[in-house]
Protein backbone atom coordinates (compact mmCIF):
# COMPACT_ATOMS: atom_id res chain seq x y z
CA UNK A 1 0.00 0.00 0.00
CA UNK A 2 1.13 3.40 -0.52
CA UNK A 3 1.97 5.37 2.11
CA UNK A 4 0.92 9.25 1.77
CA UNK A 5 3.60 11.44 1.78
CA UNK A 6 4.49 13.06 5.22
CA UNK A 7 3.31 16.61 5.46
CA UNK A 8 5.33 18.24 7.36
CA UNK A 9 6.99 20.37 5.00
CA UNK A 10 4.63 22.91 4.61
CA UNK A 11 7.24 25.75 2.99
CA UNK A 12 7.56 23.91 0.09
CA UNK A 13 4.07 23.30 -0.72
CA UNK A 14 3.69 24.93 -4.16
CA UNK A 15 5.13 25.01 -7.61
CA UNK A 16 8.95 25.57 -7.59
CA UNK A 17 9.85 29.08 -9.51
CA UNK A 18 10.96 27.29 -12.55
CA UNK A 19 7.47 25.88 -12.24
CA UNK A 20 6.01 29.42 -12.34
CA UNK A 21 8.60 30.98 -14.74
CA UNK A 22 7.96 28.27 -17.21
CA UNK A 23 4.11 28.71 -16.72
CA UNK A 24 4.24 32.41 -17.24
CA UNK A 25 5.71 32.06 -20.73
CA UNK A 26 2.49 31.36 -21.55
CA UNK A 27 0.30 32.35 -18.92
CA UNK A 28 2.13 36.07 -18.06
CA UNK A 29 0.28 36.18 -14.71
CA UNK A 30 1.54 33.27 -13.04
CA UNK A 31 4.86 35.44 -12.71
CA UNK A 32 3.15 37.66 -9.80
CA UNK A 33 3.54 34.34 -7.22
CA UNK A 34 7.14 34.62 -7.95
CA UNK A 35 7.27 38.60 -7.15
CA UNK A 36 4.46 37.76 -4.10
CA UNK A 37 7.49 35.09 -2.99
CA UNK A 38 10.24 37.12 -3.36
CA UNK A 39 9.52 40.97 -3.56
CA UNK A 40 9.97 41.05 0.44
CA UNK A 41 13.20 39.54 0.41
CA UNK A 42 15.01 41.42 -2.60
CA UNK A 43 13.63 44.81 -0.82
CA UNK A 44 15.63 43.51 2.35
CA UNK A 45 18.64 43.03 -0.05
CA UNK A 46 18.73 46.26 -1.62
CA UNK A 47 17.57 48.38 1.11
CA UNK A 48 20.54 47.12 3.28
CA UNK A 49 22.87 48.02 0.35
CA UNK A 50 21.57 51.47 -0.83
CA UNK A 51 18.82 52.44 2.01
CA UNK A 52 15.04 52.53 1.64
CA UNK A 53 14.58 54.82 -0.81
CA UNK A 54 16.15 53.66 -3.25
CA UNK A 55 15.46 50.07 -2.65
CA UNK A 56 11.89 50.88 -3.25
CA UNK A 57 12.32 51.76 -6.85
CA UNK A 58 14.55 49.34 -7.34
CA UNK A 59 12.11 46.51 -6.09
CA UNK A 60 9.39 47.35 -8.63
CA UNK A 61 12.59 47.51 -11.58
CA UNK A 62 13.95 44.26 -10.82
CA UNK A 63 10.78 42.29 -10.95
CA UNK A 64 9.70 44.35 -14.53
CA UNK A 65 13.26 43.52 -15.82
CA UNK A 66 13.16 39.92 -14.25
CA UNK A 67 9.36 39.17 -16.27
CA UNK A 68 11.25 40.92 -19.13
CA UNK A 69 14.00 38.40 -19.35
CA UNK A 70 12.11 35.37 -17.95
CA UNK A 71 13.10 33.71 -21.50
CA UNK A 72 16.51 33.56 -20.41
CA UNK A 73 15.51 31.71 -17.23
CA UNK A 74 17.46 28.24 -16.49
CA UNK A 75 14.63 26.35 -16.54
CA UNK A 76 16.83 23.43 -14.65
CA UNK A 77 17.41 25.94 -11.14
CA UNK A 78 14.66 25.62 -9.27
CA UNK A 79 14.94 28.78 -6.65
CA UNK A 80 15.04 32.11 -8.62
CA UNK A 81 16.26 34.06 -5.74
CA UNK A 82 20.32 34.42 -6.96
CA UNK A 83 18.50 34.86 -10.33
CA UNK A 84 16.59 37.92 -9.78
CA UNK A 85 19.07 39.08 -6.66
CA UNK A 86 21.12 39.27 -9.80
CA UNK A 87 19.21 41.55 -11.48
CA UNK A 88 18.88 43.74 -8.86
CA UNK A 89 22.92 44.07 -8.48
CA UNK A 90 23.20 45.01 -11.51
CA UNK A 91 20.46 48.07 -11.35
CA UNK A 92 22.22 49.09 -8.10
CA UNK A 93 25.66 49.35 -9.99
CA UNK A 94 23.54 52.78 -11.04
CA UNK A 95 23.55 54.02 -7.41
CA UNK A 96 27.21 53.01 -7.03
CA UNK A 97 27.88 56.62 -5.78
CA UNK A 98 25.27 56.73 -3.58
CA UNK A 99 26.11 53.53 -1.94
CA UNK A 100 30.14 54.61 -1.86
CA UNK A 101 28.97 58.08 0.23
CA UNK A 102 27.06 56.32 2.34
CA UNK A 103 29.62 54.21 3.22
CA UNK A 104 31.80 57.37 3.51
CA UNK A 105 29.63 59.02 6.17
CA UNK A 106 29.07 55.97 8.02
CA UNK A 107 32.93 55.72 8.67
CA UNK A 108 33.47 59.46 9.02
CA UNK A 109 30.63 59.96 11.55
CA UNK A 110 29.06 56.63 12.92
CA UNK A 111 25.99 57.55 11.47
CA UNK A 112 24.64 55.13 8.84
CA UNK A 113 22.57 57.38 5.83
CA UNK A 114 21.08 54.35 4.62
CA UNK A 115 19.48 53.49 7.87
CA UNK A 116 16.47 55.24 8.93
CA UNK A 117 16.78 57.93 11.85
CA UNK A 118 14.55 57.40 14.32
CA UNK A 119 16.07 57.97 17.36
CA UNK A 120 17.09 54.71 19.02
CA UNK A 121 18.96 53.42 15.81
CA UNK A 122 20.68 56.49 15.49
CA UNK A 123 22.16 56.03 19.35
CA UNK A 124 22.64 52.04 18.53
CA UNK A 125 24.43 53.13 15.87
CA UNK A 126 26.10 55.77 16.91
CA UNK A 127 27.79 53.39 20.17
CA UNK A 128 28.63 51.31 17.10
CA UNK A 129 32.18 51.06 17.45
CA UNK A 130 35.24 51.82 15.45
CA UNK A 131 34.99 48.26 14.15
CA UNK A 132 32.22 49.55 11.64
CA UNK A 133 33.11 52.71 10.89
CA UNK A 134 36.69 51.05 9.46
CA UNK A 135 34.55 48.74 8.04
CA UNK A 136 31.85 50.75 5.91
CA UNK A 137 35.77 52.55 5.29
CA UNK A 138 36.60 49.48 3.47
CA UNK A 139 33.13 48.48 2.32
CA UNK A 140 33.38 51.95 0.63
CA UNK A 141 36.61 51.34 -0.94
CA UNK A 142 35.97 47.87 -2.20
CA UNK A 143 36.17 46.81 -5.89
CA UNK A 144 32.42 46.37 -6.70
CA UNK A 145 33.09 43.47 -8.01
CA UNK A 146 34.37 42.42 -4.14
CA UNK A 147 31.63 44.40 -3.06
CA UNK A 148 28.91 42.20 -4.13
CA UNK A 149 30.38 39.10 -3.36
CA UNK A 150 31.06 39.70 0.35
CA UNK A 151 27.82 41.11 0.42
CA UNK A 152 25.45 38.44 -0.95
CA UNK A 153 27.73 36.15 1.09
CA UNK A 154 27.67 38.08 4.37
CA UNK A 155 24.16 39.81 4.26
CA UNK A 156 22.03 36.97 2.53
CA UNK A 157 24.23 33.97 2.93
CA UNK A 158 24.18 32.40 -0.34
CA UNK A 159 26.71 29.97 -1.27
CA UNK A 160 29.60 30.53 -3.70
CA UNK A 161 27.53 28.80 -6.46
CA UNK A 162 24.31 30.81 -5.79
CA UNK A 163 26.91 34.06 -5.85
CA UNK A 164 28.05 32.53 -9.29
CA UNK A 165 24.81 32.35 -10.87
CA UNK A 166 23.52 35.99 -9.56
CA UNK A 167 26.62 37.53 -10.63
CA UNK A 168 27.43 35.39 -13.65
CA UNK A 169 31.18 34.79 -12.90
CA UNK A 170 32.72 31.29 -12.15
CA UNK A 171 33.00 30.09 -8.71
CA UNK A 172 36.58 30.65 -9.06
CA UNK A 173 36.03 33.89 -9.26
CA UNK A 174 33.98 34.27 -6.09
CA UNK A 175 36.06 32.52 -3.83
CA UNK A 176 38.97 34.89 -5.03
CA UNK A 177 36.83 37.99 -5.07
CA UNK A 178 35.50 37.27 -1.33
CA UNK A 179 39.17 36.09 -0.48
CA UNK A 180 40.36 39.32 -1.23
CA UNK A 181 37.68 41.71 0.17
CA UNK A 182 37.94 39.76 3.73
CA UNK A 183 41.99 39.57 3.41
CA UNK A 184 41.17 43.83 3.39
CA UNK A 185 38.69 43.92 6.08
CA UNK A 186 40.79 42.39 8.68
CA UNK A 187 43.75 44.60 7.98
CA UNK A 188 41.59 47.17 8.77
CA UNK A 189 40.37 45.45 11.55
CA UNK A 190 43.56 43.87 12.86
CA UNK A 191 44.93 46.21 15.86
CA UNK A 192 41.35 45.79 17.25
CA UNK A 193 40.32 43.43 20.14
CA UNK A 194 39.92 40.41 17.91
CA UNK A 195 37.15 39.33 20.02
CA UNK A 196 34.95 41.99 20.33
CA UNK A 197 36.20 44.39 17.57
CA UNK A 198 35.09 46.52 20.08
CA UNK A 199 38.63 48.23 21.59
CA UNK A 200 40.55 51.25 21.02
CA UNK B 1 32.34 37.86 15.88
CA UNK B 2 34.30 36.93 12.41
CA UNK B 3 34.51 40.11 10.01
CA UNK B 4 31.72 38.17 8.38
CA UNK B 5 29.47 38.69 10.45
CA UNK B 6 30.31 41.90 11.65
CA UNK B 7 29.46 43.09 8.07
CA UNK B 8 25.99 41.77 8.63
CA UNK B 9 25.70 43.43 11.85
CA UNK B 10 26.68 46.84 10.61
CA UNK B 11 23.11 48.19 8.91
CA UNK B 12 21.15 44.44 10.69
CA UNK B 13 17.99 43.74 9.63
CA UNK B 14 16.16 46.44 7.51
CA UNK B 15 12.61 47.17 8.02
CA UNK B 16 10.21 45.23 6.62
CA UNK B 17 9.05 47.21 3.04
CA UNK B 18 5.82 49.19 3.23
CA UNK B 19 3.15 47.70 1.60
CA UNK B 20 2.10 50.27 -0.47
CA UNK B 21 5.48 50.09 -1.98
CA UNK B 22 5.17 46.50 -2.64
CA UNK B 23 1.97 47.30 -3.93
CA UNK B 24 2.67 49.96 -6.45
CA UNK B 25 5.42 47.58 -7.37
CA UNK B 26 3.33 44.98 -7.94
CA UNK B 27 0.96 46.80 -10.09
CA UNK B 28 3.77 48.01 -12.26
CA UNK B 29 4.14 44.46 -12.77
CA UNK B 30 0.64 43.61 -13.58
CA UNK B 31 0.57 46.03 -16.11
CA UNK B 32 3.68 44.78 -17.60
CA UNK B 33 1.85 41.20 -17.53
CA UNK B 34 -1.47 42.33 -19.22
CA UNK B 35 0.35 44.38 -21.88
CA UNK B 36 2.66 40.94 -22.75
CA UNK B 37 -0.29 38.89 -22.56
CA UNK B 38 -3.03 40.93 -24.54
CA UNK B 39 -5.39 38.45 -23.86
CA UNK B 40 -9.02 39.80 -22.76
CA UNK B 41 -9.64 39.14 -19.31
CA UNK B 42 -6.17 39.37 -18.57
CA UNK B 43 -6.90 42.34 -16.95
CA UNK B 44 -8.60 40.12 -14.03
CA UNK B 45 -6.41 39.92 -11.69
CA UNK B 46 -4.71 36.29 -11.27
CA UNK B 47 -3.35 36.28 -7.93
CA UNK B 48 -0.20 34.58 -6.70
CA UNK B 49 -0.69 31.98 -3.84
CA UNK B 50 1.10 31.21 -1.38
CA UNK B 51 2.32 34.95 -1.07
CA UNK B 52 4.09 36.36 1.45
CA UNK B 53 2.38 39.40 1.16
CA UNK B 54 0.29 41.28 4.02
CA UNK B 55 -3.32 40.83 3.53
CA UNK B 56 -3.45 44.62 3.63
CA UNK B 57 -1.38 44.45 0.10
CA UNK B 58 -3.57 41.48 -1.22
CA UNK B 59 -7.08 43.70 -0.56
CA UNK B 60 -5.41 46.36 -1.90
CA UNK B 61 -4.47 44.40 -5.09
CA UNK B 62 -8.01 43.36 -5.90
CA UNK B 63 -9.48 46.56 -5.02
CA UNK B 64 -7.52 48.40 -7.36
CA UNK B 65 -8.46 45.13 -9.73
CA UNK B 66 -12.19 45.17 -9.53
CA UNK B 67 -12.83 49.01 -9.20
CA UNK B 68 -13.53 50.79 -5.94
CA UNK B 69 -16.26 48.54 -3.73
CA UNK B 70 -20.30 49.59 -4.62
CA UNK B 71 -20.91 52.31 -2.40
CA UNK B 72 -22.59 50.63 0.61
CA UNK B 73 -19.44 48.84 0.75
CA UNK B 74 -20.26 45.96 -0.83
CA UNK B 75 -18.50 44.19 -3.94
CA UNK B 76 -21.53 43.36 -6.44
CA UNK B 77 -20.31 41.21 -8.80
CA UNK B 78 -18.99 37.21 -8.01
CA UNK B 79 -15.88 37.12 -9.39
CA UNK B 80 -15.09 40.09 -7.47
CA UNK B 81 -16.54 38.73 -3.88
CA UNK B 82 -14.62 34.52 -5.61
CA UNK B 83 -11.15 36.71 -5.87
CA UNK B 84 -11.41 38.32 -2.64
CA UNK B 85 -11.83 35.02 -0.70
CA UNK B 86 -8.89 33.28 -3.22
CA UNK B 87 -6.79 36.14 -1.82
CA UNK B 88 -8.52 35.82 1.84
CA UNK B 89 -7.53 32.11 1.69
CA UNK B 90 -3.89 32.57 0.32
CA UNK B 91 -2.95 34.66 2.76
CA UNK B 92 -3.98 32.16 5.64
CA UNK B 93 -1.00 30.24 7.69
CA UNK B 94 -1.08 26.80 6.19
CA UNK B 95 -2.11 24.39 9.40
CA UNK B 96 0.90 21.33 9.54
CA UNK B 97 0.24 18.57 10.05
CA UNK B 98 1.79 15.54 10.56
CA UNK B 99 0.22 12.12 8.84
CA UNK B 100 -0.49 10.56 12.12
CA UNK B 101 -2.66 13.11 12.64
CA UNK B 102 -6.42 13.91 12.28
CA UNK B 103 -8.07 17.02 9.96
CA UNK B 104 -10.85 18.21 12.81
CA UNK B 105 -13.86 19.90 11.13
CA UNK B 106 -16.57 21.29 13.11
CA UNK B 107 -19.40 22.48 11.37
CA UNK B 108 -23.36 23.44 11.71
CA UNK B 109 -26.04 21.43 9.24
CA UNK B 110 -29.30 22.68 9.33
CA UNK B 111 -31.92 21.16 6.66
CA UNK B 112 -35.80 21.51 6.48
CA UNK B 113 -37.97 18.95 7.32
CA UNK B 114 -41.11 18.69 5.36
CA UNK B 115 -44.28 17.54 6.02
CA UNK B 116 -47.16 16.43 3.33
CA UNK B 117 -50.53 18.53 2.75
CA UNK B 118 -51.50 14.91 2.26
CA UNK B 119 -50.58 12.85 5.00
CA UNK B 120 -53.15 10.63 6.75
CA UNK B 121 -55.00 11.27 4.07
CA UNK B 122 -56.31 8.12 1.85
CA UNK B 123 -55.77 10.04 -1.60
CA UNK B 124 -52.16 10.70 -1.56
CA UNK B 125 -51.87 11.32 -5.16
CA UNK B 126 -51.55 14.87 -5.50
CA UNK B 127 -49.16 15.97 -2.31
CA UNK B 128 -47.30 19.51 -2.08
CA UNK B 129 -44.66 19.45 0.31
CA UNK B 130 -44.73 21.45 3.45
CA UNK B 131 -41.32 23.02 4.39
CA UNK B 132 -41.13 22.63 8.40
CA UNK B 133 -38.81 24.06 10.64
CA UNK B 134 -35.11 24.20 10.43
CA UNK B 135 -33.26 21.48 12.01
CA UNK B 136 -29.54 22.41 12.73
CA UNK B 137 -27.25 19.73 13.82
CA UNK B 138 -23.77 20.35 15.24
CA UNK B 139 -21.21 18.10 13.33
CA UNK B 140 -17.29 17.53 14.43
CA UNK B 141 -15.64 14.97 12.64
CA UNK B 142 -12.18 13.89 12.72
CA UNK B 143 -10.68 12.47 10.09
CA UNK B 144 -7.33 11.07 9.38
CA UNK B 145 -4.79 13.16 7.91
CA UNK B 146 -3.40 10.59 5.42
CA UNK B 147 -6.72 8.81 5.37
CA UNK B 148 -4.70 4.88 7.14
CA UNK B 149 -6.55 5.87 10.21
CA UNK B 150 -10.24 5.25 11.61
CA UNK B 151 -11.84 8.93 11.68
CA UNK B 152 -15.06 9.72 13.53
CA UNK B 153 -18.34 11.83 12.69
CA UNK B 154 -20.54 13.00 16.17
CA UNK B 155 -23.75 15.26 16.05
CA UNK B 156 -26.02 16.03 18.38
CA UNK B 157 -28.33 18.94 17.48
CA UNK B 158 -27.02 22.28 17.28
CA UNK B 159 -29.28 23.56 20.50
CA UNK B 160 -29.19 21.31 23.21
CA UNK B 161 -25.68 19.41 24.45
CA UNK B 162 -27.15 16.45 24.85
CA UNK B 163 -25.15 12.63 24.27
CA UNK B 164 -23.39 13.02 20.88
CA UNK B 165 -24.27 10.35 18.18
CA UNK B 166 -21.06 9.00 17.24
CA UNK B 167 -19.91 7.25 13.88
CA UNK B 168 -17.01 5.87 13.63
CA UNK B 169 -15.83 6.55 9.98
CA UNK B 170 -13.40 3.48 9.58
CA UNK B 171 -10.59 2.78 7.11
CA UNK B 172 -11.03 -0.50 6.71
CA UNK B 173 -14.50 -1.22 6.85
CA UNK B 174 -14.01 -4.75 5.39
CA UNK B 175 -11.45 -5.98 7.33
CA UNK B 176 -12.52 -4.55 10.38
CA UNK B 177 -16.29 -4.93 10.80
CA UNK B 178 -17.76 -1.56 12.60
CA UNK B 179 -21.18 -2.05 14.15
CA UNK B 180 -22.28 0.75 13.05
CA UNK B 181 -21.09 0.87 9.51
CA UNK B 182 -23.07 2.76 6.61
CA UNK B 183 -25.60 1.01 4.79
CA UNK B 184 -24.38 -0.06 1.75
CA UNK B 185 -20.92 -0.57 2.41
CA UNK B 186 -20.05 -3.77 0.71
CA UNK B 187 -21.81 -2.72 -2.39
CA UNK B 188 -20.48 1.31 -3.40
CA UNK B 189 -17.41 1.54 -1.34
CA UNK B 190 -17.74 5.28 -2.48
CA UNK B 191 -19.80 6.62 -0.06
CA UNK B 192 -18.53 3.67 2.08
CA UNK B 193 -16.59 6.11 4.12
CA UNK B 194 -18.89 9.51 3.48
CA UNK B 195 -19.89 10.29 7.01
CA UNK B 196 -22.33 13.22 5.74
CA UNK B 197 -24.64 10.39 4.46
CA UNK B 198 -24.82 8.80 7.40
CA UNK B 199 -25.02 12.27 9.48
CA UNK B 200 -27.91 14.39 8.56
CA UNK B 201 -30.65 12.27 5.43
CA UNK B 202 -30.70 14.23 3.19
CA UNK B 203 -27.43 15.82 3.28
CA UNK B 204 -25.62 16.90 0.09
CA UNK B 205 -22.61 15.90 1.26
CA UNK B 206 -22.55 12.13 -0.31
CA UNK B 207 -19.84 12.55 -2.49
CA UNK B 208 -18.05 14.88 0.22
CA UNK B 209 -15.38 12.26 1.61
CA UNK B 210 -15.51 11.16 -2.11
CA UNK B 211 -12.79 13.54 -3.23
CA UNK B 212 -10.28 12.78 -0.64
CA UNK B 213 -9.79 9.42 -2.15
CA UNK B 214 -10.00 10.65 -5.45
CA UNK B 215 -5.99 12.21 -5.30
CA UNK B 216 -5.38 9.26 -3.49
CA UNK B 217 -6.67 6.89 -5.82
CA UNK B 218 -4.44 8.49 -8.76
CA UNK B 219 -1.28 8.37 -6.67
CA UNK B 220 -2.01 4.97 -5.81
CA UNK B 221 -2.94 3.84 -9.15
CA UNK B 222 0.31 5.55 -10.77
CA UNK B 223 2.35 3.36 -8.53
CA UNK B 224 4.61 6.30 -7.36
CA UNK B 225 4.11 7.75 -4.61
CA UNK B 226 4.94 11.19 -3.66
CA UNK B 227 5.20 12.37 -7.50
CA UNK B 228 2.54 13.99 -8.25
CA UNK B 229 2.45 17.58 -9.19
CA UNK B 230 0.20 20.25 -7.55
CA UNK B 231 -1.01 21.14 -10.57
CA UNK B 232 -1.34 17.98 -12.62
CA UNK B 233 -2.54 15.43 -9.82
CA UNK B 234 -6.03 16.60 -10.41
CA UNK B 235 -5.89 16.72 -14.30
CA UNK B 236 -8.69 14.36 -15.63
CA UNK B 237 -6.71 12.95 -18.18
CA UNK B 238 -4.33 12.26 -14.93
CA UNK B 239 -7.24 9.87 -13.13
CA UNK B 240 -7.28 6.32 -14.21
CA UNK B 241 -10.40 6.11 -16.53
CA UNK B 242 -12.29 3.89 -13.77
CA UNK B 243 -11.77 5.19 -10.46
CA UNK B 244 -13.39 2.71 -8.20
CA UNK B 245 -10.83 1.90 -5.32
CA UNK B 246 -10.13 -1.33 -4.87
CA UNK B 247 -12.14 -4.28 -3.65
CA UNK B 248 -10.76 -3.99 -0.06
CA UNK B 249 -11.53 -0.28 0.20
CA UNK B 250 -8.55 0.20 2.01
CA UNK B 251 -6.73 2.99 0.10
CA UNK B 252 -6.40 5.48 2.50
CA UNK B 253 -8.84 8.25 1.56
CA UNK B 254 -6.33 11.37 3.32
CA UNK B 255 -8.33 14.35 4.71
CA UNK B 256 -5.80 17.05 4.72
CA UNK B 257 -5.77 17.50 0.68
CA UNK B 258 -1.82 18.14 -0.29
CA UNK B 259 -2.03 17.44 -3.61
CA UNK B 260 -4.69 19.43 -5.05
CA UNK B 261 -3.66 21.82 -7.93
CA UNK B 262 -2.52 25.38 -6.92
CA UNK B 263 -3.64 26.97 -9.76
CA UNK B 264 -6.66 27.98 -11.56
CA UNK B 265 -7.34 25.87 -14.38
CA UNK B 266 -5.63 22.95 -12.68
CA UNK B 267 -8.42 23.39 -10.07
CA UNK B 268 -11.31 23.45 -12.83
CA UNK B 269 -10.26 20.57 -14.80
CA UNK B 270 -10.16 18.85 -11.24
CA UNK B 271 -13.60 20.05 -9.73
CA UNK B 272 -15.06 19.16 -13.35
CA UNK B 273 -13.62 15.29 -13.29
CA UNK B 274 -15.36 15.49 -9.45
CA UNK B 275 -18.22 16.40 -10.47
CA UNK B 276 -18.85 14.47 -13.46
CA UNK B 277 -18.63 11.52 -10.90
CA UNK B 278 -20.51 12.82 -8.15
CA UNK B 279 -22.52 16.18 -8.72
CA UNK B 280 -24.13 15.88 -11.87
CA UNK B 281 -21.23 17.58 -13.37
CA UNK B 282 -22.05 21.11 -11.15
CA UNK B 283 -19.56 22.70 -9.96
CA UNK B 284 -20.13 24.39 -7.38
CA UNK B 285 -21.59 21.85 -5.28
CA UNK B 286 -18.51 19.93 -5.83
CA UNK B 287 -16.27 22.63 -4.83
CA UNK B 288 -19.02 22.77 -1.52
CA UNK B 289 -18.44 19.27 -1.18
CA UNK B 290 -14.76 19.67 -0.66
CA UNK B 291 -14.62 22.57 1.41
CA UNK B 292 -16.87 21.13 3.43
CA UNK B 293 -15.44 18.09 4.68
CA UNK B 294 -11.83 18.17 4.09
CA UNK B 295 -8.76 20.52 4.85
CA UNK B 296 -7.15 22.32 1.86
CA UNK B 297 -4.00 24.39 1.87
CA UNK B 298 -4.41 27.76 1.63
CA UNK B 299 -3.04 27.11 -2.53
CA UNK B 300 -5.28 25.07 -3.21
CA UNK B 301 -8.43 26.67 -1.25
CA UNK B 302 -7.16 30.10 -3.23
CA UNK B 303 -6.87 28.51 -6.31
CA UNK B 304 -10.50 26.73 -5.82
CA UNK B 305 -11.99 29.76 -5.42
CA UNK B 306 -10.48 31.53 -8.66
CA UNK B 307 -12.08 28.14 -10.11
CA UNK B 308 -15.37 29.11 -9.23
CA UNK B 309 -14.67 32.69 -9.96
CA UNK B 310 -14.87 31.23 -13.66
CA UNK B 311 -17.80 29.53 -13.38
CA UNK B 312 -20.75 31.13 -15.88
CA UNK B 313 -23.84 32.60 -14.91
CA UNK B 314 -22.93 33.28 -10.90
CA UNK B 315 -24.81 35.35 -9.15
CA UNK B 316 -24.30 37.19 -5.78
CA UNK B 317 -27.15 37.41 -2.87
CA UNK B 318 -26.04 40.00 -0.50
CA UNK B 319 -27.31 38.93 2.61
CA UNK B 320 -26.84 35.25 2.75
CA UNK B 321 -27.31 33.68 6.51
CA UNK B 322 -25.61 30.28 7.20
CA UNK B 323 -26.17 27.55 9.50
CA UNK B 324 -25.08 29.64 12.40
CA UNK B 325 -26.74 32.39 11.60
CA UNK B 326 -24.07 34.67 10.44
CA UNK B 327 -24.69 37.08 7.62
CA UNK B 328 -22.00 37.39 4.22
CA UNK B 329 -22.37 37.99 0.62
CA UNK B 330 -23.27 34.61 -1.13
CA UNK B 331 -21.80 33.85 -4.39
CA UNK B 332 -24.65 31.12 -6.05
CA UNK B 333 -25.40 29.13 -8.96
CA UNK B 334 -28.85 27.66 -10.57
CA UNK B 335 -28.35 24.05 -11.18
CA UNK B 336 -31.09 21.00 -11.36
CA UNK B 337 -33.76 23.20 -9.64
CA UNK B 338 -31.48 24.45 -6.75
CA UNK B 339 -29.53 26.95 -6.37
CA UNK B 340 -26.14 25.83 -4.22
CA UNK B 341 -24.40 29.38 -2.52
CA UNK B 342 -21.28 29.22 -1.19
CA UNK B 343 -21.02 32.43 1.51
CA UNK B 344 -18.63 34.43 2.73
CA UNK B 345 -17.83 37.08 5.10
CA UNK B 346 -18.45 40.83 3.39
CA UNK B 347 -15.26 42.14 5.12
CA UNK B 348 -12.63 39.38 5.68
CA UNK B 349 -14.11 37.53 2.62
CA UNK B 350 -13.25 34.29 4.72
CA UNK B 351 -15.78 31.36 4.05
CA UNK B 352 -18.61 30.86 6.35
CA UNK B 353 -20.27 28.39 4.86
CA UNK B 354 -22.94 27.34 1.92
CA UNK B 355 -26.76 27.06 1.48
CA UNK B 356 -28.89 25.35 -0.67
CA UNK B 357 -32.00 27.01 -1.74
CA UNK B 358 -35.08 25.05 -3.30
CA UNK B 359 -36.04 26.93 -6.35
CA UNK B 360 -34.46 29.84 -8.63
CA UNK B 361 -36.00 33.04 -7.26
CA UNK B 362 -33.91 34.29 -4.30
CA UNK B 363 -36.50 36.70 -3.30
CA UNK B 364 -38.97 34.17 -2.10
CA UNK B 365 -36.49 31.12 -0.80
CA UNK B 366 -37.03 28.23 0.70
CA UNK B 367 -33.78 27.19 2.49
CA UNK B 368 -33.41 23.37 1.62
CA UNK B 369 -30.06 23.09 3.06
CA UNK B 370 -27.61 24.88 5.33
CA UNK B 371 -24.27 24.58 6.81
CA UNK B 372 -21.67 26.92 8.78
CA UNK B 373 -17.83 25.65 8.82
CA UNK B 374 -17.03 27.00 12.58
CA UNK B 375 -13.41 25.45 13.24
CA UNK B 376 -10.92 23.43 11.06
CA UNK B 377 -8.25 22.76 12.73
CA UNK B 378 -5.42 19.58 12.93
CA UNK B 379 -5.57 17.57 16.24
CA UNK B 380 -3.48 14.47 17.91
CA UNK B 381 -6.55 12.43 18.76
CA UNK B 382 -9.91 11.58 17.94
CA UNK B 383 -12.28 13.23 20.11
CA UNK B 384 -9.52 15.90 20.95
CA UNK B 385 -10.94 19.69 20.29
CA UNK B 386 -8.44 22.61 19.70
Amino acid sequence: MTVPRAVDEPARLGPDDSTLIRRSLTEAEEFAAVFDRHANAVHRYLSRRVGTAVADDLTAETFLVAFRQRQRYDLSQPDARPWLYGIATNLLHRHRRTEVRQYRALARTGVDPAVEHDAERVVARVAATTASRRLAAVLAKLPVGERDVLLLIANEEFDYADVARALNIPIGTVRSRLHSARKRMRAALADLDPRTHEGA
Amino acid sequence: MNDLELVRELRGDPPDAEPAVLLSARFALQREMRGDTGRPGAGRWRLATAGGLAALLAIAVIVAQNGPPAPNGTVADAAGILDRAALTAAHEPILPARPDQYVFIESIEGYHGETYDCDGKADQSHCTAIPGPVTRTLRQMWSSVDGTHDGLLRDRPAKNTGAWNETPIPFCPNAAPVTNAVPGASGVPVTNAAPATNAVPGASGVPVTNAAPATNGARGANGVPGTNQPGTNGSPTNQPANNQPPADNCTPRPAYLINLPTSAPAMTDYLRARANETTNGDLFTAAGDLIREAYLPPAALSALFQALGDVPDLTVAQDAVDAAGRHGASVGRDAHGFRNELIFDRTTFAYLGSRTIAGQDIGKITIDGQSAQLRVAIVDRLRQLP
